[in-house]
């Protein structure tokens, strides 16, 4: 099958599992050459088959036109100058566009990736010819924007890149609603001093490992990141201490069918990357194994609530959660690396506040427990503090984990 | 009184020159809506089934649809109902353009001609009246050269339905024209009106109708716009590339015919020659819309000197690609051949394409065409052989008989690519089991509109689609399609509507204008009621569940179609699916609609 649609198929499959569209809705588009790919109209994103992605023509109709998306209009004007397109109905992203005409990240992936998304309203807001004028020339100079009410338009130079922004908006706006419905407002919290990170999109696998069954560990391990959505796609890290090297894979949320990309790198020497040294300083500074780094929307609200409200550290609520991990600190990303690595080991894991979490321990395996059931902690905490303030229970702190206060 | 309507039909009785009007009551209305169910209650009502259709006791019921003229997009279909000299089977058949509108702008909702005049004349309707004119001088002319006569003498803004020499002379497939490139196509409408001596109807009326409730009506408007604007098909796609778009398409779904449908192998550069790219390309002068339609699939266009309307995707698939003619050029010229001599492109391409094959076959000779070599592919021989059809000279006398008729006077009745007589349009019926029961079920015979148009639940149905291959199930399916389509054709809009949107906005659009509530499940038990009647007419015609099928060869040959030797299996799949088509329409085995209304 070309590759290309092959391509469109996996995000398809993607945008299903992590319910940025119904079961029918949404669209992807890609450029190659001077010819344009898109989805039809009403296909099955979750389960797109050859016949479902057609041609309609970048520079002028063809055939294709007949199935395309109905969108199309949209996806082709972006084309002559992006690599490739994706319309969600990310639900996060639509729900905050009731509430914001603009959304800025807080978090460090959204700030640094997104900077800040308008949000438009239109008339008709599916399809229109207003639509099709006004969104190629807003992302011609932002990476994504919203209709109200709708859902959010993203480009990339490539397909995975549009995927990974679409991920980044509704991430962000995921962290941005759950703080509103806490009441806590942006302005509040001390913006914490981000690392300046970045991503790498990997095509194609990349194998800097010999043993094909630790190559299917670290697989399965980011196929669970991306399912739970533990990190938004192609975010979070794994890696793996192998004497002076470390096997480190820089974009770990990625869906088992995907390209994956796994790197031998040594551990005593820096280099420029912000997690990479992070995971090396993992090794020298602890006796781990393995880490993961990982951003839940989840443990990204909860750490910001401990920021605003000056608290050092997440208490669990549930019983698994303050039964595993009684408290998990939480940093800034100005911290020394030693002391958080220190905090890691005396905790299982960290929050650097805004950024992610880091959990450490003897296989990957171990840690993304230890990273899933943060995810679950911060779960609880938000919606039972959003309970107790609709009244359905009295005092969330009841129920607080009482080691965890000194732990 | 229905608002919406005229609530009159105009009467004309060509033996003795009557003209009466009388008043349609509101039962009627609400059970037939308009158009094609208009038509099919006074035939059914007025005609005997045993009637001789080239007789003067057939009628043509032409009747504007419930939405005719309003502001609802599409609307300006009307439909002509008859018994088919070609099949026999009551046949509605529908057209665009401008004429439904402006006769329904004459204060009638349906025209009824009944006898035969002795001389040729014309009926020319304006406003609240009607009157019959000799016109010998005008028999034997082209439908462009009628038009543009009738127009100068009545006025520029009248519109014209017309028949060209095809009507006048016979030919068991001649179409109806109006506004001088729109047909009335299918099952020789042009010959019933030919043998009745009418050789036109102008209309030129200027009636308007306000709304009964004028939120509800605008509501229903624009919601059938702003969804008509965001789908592809019906927004970008038909205006751009016209209907003719749809030839890649097709082929690539093993669905366009070749060889009077023995195979659907084409090289990719042939197919190529006759898309409605190339069309765009070659030939295009501009997109030529119908009355209140944005699609605009119509295409003006020119070759050499000459200039035109079309091709469409049937007439480029019967009279291209299935002869092995793949310029889009010739099919053209051929086209305007058609439209100017007033004959239907698919059944004159499916029955030249039955001639090719008798002639590859040996079953016949240069002796009976005339000296021709009519093999596939042969090229220059297509716009005079429309000629010599429709004037019914040599050769062209055996094809104006259509595809049956023919492949029964060469002995070969199984070579005719037929159901019940009427000649199949552009997709291969192996390739899609709904549109292969769409063709078998039709009540006019082998139509892909009036069987559903199923084919288009294969790649066009968005979270509706439906496997082309699906065997269970596909009977509701069809049902569906075939019942939707109904309510279309008599509400008076285009099929390519349903693209866009349905039942739901035509629910809102119905009630806004005329103050009836039907729901989409009264529209739903109207198509049903409806074409529960046009069965029992073709029940007492003599049709039976036998003629609910298809040549022999969709069951017989195994041709390649997405990457498999396919064909259809009668006893396994086909029968049974018939069966769950008569239990779904509530009819018993023997094809016979148990609820009678």
């Amino acid at each position: 099958m070309d590759k290309i649609k092959q391509e469109i198929i996996l995000i398809g499959r993607a945008m299903l599992a992590l319910d940025f569209q119904n079961s029918h809705s949404g669209n992807i588009s890609v450029r190659a050459g001077d010819e344009m790919y898109i989805t039809k109209t009403g296909s099955m994103k979750g389960h797109l088959e050859e016949r479902d992605i057609c041609k309609p023509g970048l520079f002028k109709p063809e055939y294709g036109l007949f199935q395309a998306s109905s969108e199309t209009g949209e996806h082709r004007a972006v084309l002559q100058y992006a690599g490739a397109m994706i319309h969600g109905h990310a639900l996060a992203v639509v729900l905050l566009s009731y509430i914001v005409d603009e959304i800025v990240p807080i978090d460090a992936f959204g700030r640094k990736f997104l900077q800040s998304v308008p949000v438009k309203e239109y008339e008709f807001p599916i399809g229109s010819k207003e639509m099709e004028e006004e969104i190629p020339i807003i992302l011609k100079e932002k990476p994504v924007m919203v209709v109200k009410f709708h859902g959010p338009f993203v480009r990339g130079a490539t397909l995975t890149e549009a995927f990974f922004n679409l991920n980044l908006v509704n991430h962000s706006a995921e962290i941005l609603l759950q703080l509103d419905h806490l009441g806590i407002a942006p302005a509040k919290i001390v913006e914490p001093r981000f690392p300046d990170i970045r991503v790498c999109y990997s095509a194609e696998d990349v194998r800097e490992v010999t043993d094909e069954v630790l190559f299917q560990q670290f697989r399965r391990i980011a196929d669970d990141v991306f399912h739970l959505r533990l990190s938004p796609f192609h975010t979070g890290s794994l890696s793996v201490q192998d004497g002076r090297e470390m096997l480190f894979a820089p974009a770990v949320s990625v869906p088992g069918d995907m390209p994956f990309a796994i790197r031998r790198l040594p551990i005593n020497r820096e280099s420029d990357d912000y997690f990479e040294n992070l995971h090396r300083a993992v090794y020298r500074h602890s006796n781990a194994k393995a880490a993961l780094f990982t951003l839940s929307p989840e443990a990204m609200v909860q750490s910001f609530r401990s920021l605003a409200r000056g608290e050092d550290r997440i208490i669990p609520l549930d019983a698994e959660g303050g039964y595993l991990y009684p408290a998990v600190p939480v940093v800034t990303a100005d911290e020394d690396p030693k002391q958080i690595i220190e905090k890691a080991v005396r905790y299982k894991m960290v929050a650097i506040a805004g950024l992610g979490v880091l959990a450490i321990g003897h296989t990957p395996g171990h840690t993304i427990h230890h990273n899933s059931s943060i995810k679950s902690i911060c779960y609880f905490k938000t919606q039972l503090e959003m309970m107790q303030k609709i009244g359905r229970i009295a005092d969330c702190d009841r129920y607080l984990c009482e080691k965890g206060k000194t732990w | 009184m229905i608002n919406g309507y005229n609530n009159k039909v105009l009467d004309v009785d060509l033996n003795s020159g009557h003209i009466a009007e009388y008043g349609l009551v509101d039962e009627v209305i609400s059970r037939y809506l308009g158009g094609r169910g208009l038509g099919v209650y006074f035939l059914t009502k007025e005609t005997s089934p045993a009637v001789d259709p080239l007789s003067g006791e057939n009628l043509l019921v032409i009747a504007t649809g419930g939405l005719t003229g309003s502001m609802a997009p599409t609307s300006g279909r009307f439909s002509v109902t008859f018994k088919s000299p070609l099949t026999g089977t009551i046949t509605s058949s529908n057209s665009g353009g401008f004429w439904g509108v402006s006769f329904k702008r004459c204060g009638y909702d349906a025209l009824i001609i009944r006898g035969k005049a002795a001389v040729p004349v014309y009926l020319n309707v304006s406003d609240g009246k009607a009157e019959l004119v000799e016109c010998p001088e005008l028999w034997g002319e082209s439908i462009p050269s009628v038009t543009e006569k009738l127009k100068g003498r009545h006025a520029k803004t009248a519109k014209v339905l017309a028949i060209g020499p095809a009507g006048e002379k016979g030919v068991l497939f001649a179409a109806l024209i109006n506004d001088g490139t729109r047909a009335v196509g299918r099952g020789g409408a042009g010959a019933v009106m030919g043998f009745k001596n009418l050789k036109a109807v102008v209309a030129d009326g200027r009636r308007q109708f306000l709304p009964a409730q004028e939120k509800l009506y605008q509501s229903g408007i624009s919601q059938s716009n702003k969804l008509l604007l965001s789908m592809p098909v019906t927004a970008h796609a038909l205006y751009e590339l016209g209907t003719a778009g749809l030839v890649k398409l097709i082929n690539d779904h093993d669905m366009l015919p070749h060889r009077n449908f023995q195979d659907v192998r084409h090289r990719p550069e042939d197919v190529e020659n006759i898309s409605g790219e190339a069309l765009r390309e070659q030939i295009l002068i501009a997109p030529k819309p119908c009355f209140n339609c944005r699609i605009a699939c119509g295409r003006r266009t020119r070759v050499g000197g000459k200039e035109g309307e079309g091709p469409e995707y049937e007439t480029v698939a019967l009279m291209g690609s299935n002869l092995g003619i793949y310029d889009i050029r010739e099919v053209a010229l051929a086209s305007y051949a058609c439209n100017e001599l007033g004959i239907d492109t698919i059944s004159f391409g499916n029955t030249v394409g039955l001639a090719m094959e008798l002639f590859e076959k040996g079953i016949i000779g240069a002796s009976d065409t005339g000296g021709m070599e009519l093999r596939f592919g042969t090229r220059n021989v297509l716009e005079n052989l429309v000629g010599m059809t429709a004037n019914r000279q040599g050769f062209g006398d055996l094809l104006a008989l259509g595809a049956r008729r023919l492949a029964e006077k060469f002995a070969h009745p199984r070579l005719a690519m037929v159901s019940k007589g009427l000649e199949f349009p552009g997709y291969e019926p192996r390739a899609t089991t709904a549109q292969a029961l769409g063709y078998a079920t039709s009540p006019r015979g082998g139509c892909h509109l009036q069987g559903g148009y199923a084919v288009t639940l294969g790649f066009f149905g968005g979270s509706r689609e439906v496997d082309r291959f699906l065997i269970e199930t596909t009977a509701g399916h069809v049902v569906n399609q075939q019942d939707s389509g109904c309510i279309v054709d008599s509400l008076g809009l285009c099929r390519f509507s349903s693209y866009a949107f349905g039942e739901n906005e035509l629910s809102r659009t119905f009630a806004g204008l005329t103050g009836v509530d039907l729901s989409p499940h009264d529209f739903e038990m109207i198509a049903r009621f409806i074409q529960d009647r046009e069965r029992e007419f073709n029940n007492a015609v003599g049709f039976t569940p036998s003629d609910d099928t298809l040549p022999d060869r969709f069951f017989t040959e195994k041709i390649e179609i997405a990457g498999e030797p396919r064909c259809l299996d009668r006893e396994r799949h086909f029968a049974p699916l018939l069966n769950k088509y008569y239990e779904i329409r509530k009819w018993d085995k023997n094809g016979v609609p148990l609820d009678h209304g």
